[in-house]
């Protein structure tokens, strides 16, 4: 067992406990109190995840040819397959195969 | 079909889009991990990290703090930089997994990477038996696919990925589909106050 392996382990052990607590945050904070005698935090849920959703599909954008104009294309079938038809697999695969259709244009 | 049935099939018809883009993605940070990490068993240490970790940009980052033998003070702070939107996610499913068990709790909070999580907060299972067993299948699902990506990908090391240019797209049209749905229902809600 090398220095170099424990260092290794440490890293990986580190990460995953400050990833595990981030995640187990709310969970720890809320954990007794009654949560519908909080109006807020129930407004707060309400938005909270479509919220987040729109910064996941930013963030996921960064990693695409976003300087074009494919990504938003392929986004706006997605939207419009999604609003006619409410199938979200169908909408995914449309959009995805519209995608790389598109970037090898 | 019988209920039981039923919730699988719908958790594994959800998980399919996740399929295809953990599998690419899990690849190809096992690639990047096997090429940086200069570890002598790539494959062992990207299986490991997926499986606790279950972090995208964990997966991809952590192959550098590898090869340059980072402190743990600085891993320790990228990871809570990277990290931080994780501590987002449970404050959205409060009251959805209110009086779940406690080791499946632990499990599934294990589990509440970006895709699970919408998945989750979106879901519209009535009972919430049903919730908790599509939860906790979507989330094994997913890790499965997650950790066989990472071990795939860092096997192959340096070998470079299948080119599919273009299938990265899958998780962003996840998420549009999944935020459509959502703001279709904030708009409804609206109207009928």
């Amino acid at each position: 067992m090398s220095e170099r392996i424990l260092h290794f382990a440490g890293i990986v052990l580190v990460s995953w406990a400050v990833i595990y607590m981030l995640r187990a945050l709310p969970f720890i904070v809320f954990s007794r109190s009654a949560r519908s005698e909080k109006p807020w935090l129930r407004t707060v849920e309400r938005w909270l995840s479509p919220t987040v959703i729109a910064f996941l599909v930013a963030y996921s954008y960064s990693g695409l040819e976003w300087r074009t104009l494919w990504p938003y294309i392929s986004g706006l079938i997605v939207v419009l397959m999604q609003l006619r038809f409410g199938n979200g697999l169908v909408s995914i695969l449309v959009g995805t195969v519209a995608y790389m259709v598109l970037i090898r244009i | 079909m019988t209920r039981k049935t039923y919730v699988f099939a719908r958790a594994f018809r959800d998980s399919l889009p996740i399929l295809m883009g953990y599998g690419t993605m899990g690849f190809a940070a096992g690639v990047v991990f096997a090429v940086k990490s200069g570890s002598a068993h790539p494959e062992m240490w990207s299986l490991a990290i997926a499986a606790l970790g279950f972090s995208g940009t964990l997966q991809f980052v952590i192959g550098d703090w590898f090869g340059e033998m980072r402190s743990l003070w600085f891993v320790a702070t990228m990871t809570f930089a990277i990290s931080f939107r994780y501590a987002l996610y449970g404050f959205a499913l409060l009251g959805k997994w209110n009086g779940i068990g406690l080791w499946r709790k632990l499990f599934l909070i294990g589990g509440l990477a970006d895709e699970n999580f919408a998945l989750e907060a979106s879901c519209k299972l009535k009972g919430k038996a049903e919730y908790i067993r599509y939860c906790t299948i979507l989330t094994s699902l997913n890790l499965f696919y997650w950790v066989s990506g990472c071990f795939a990908g860092a096997l192959a090391g340096s070998t470079l990925p299948i080119p599919s240019r273009g299938i990265e797209f899958v998780m962003a049209a996840l998420f549009i589909a999944i935020l459509t749905d959502q703001v279709k229902d904030l708009v409804r809600e609206r109207r009928r106050k």
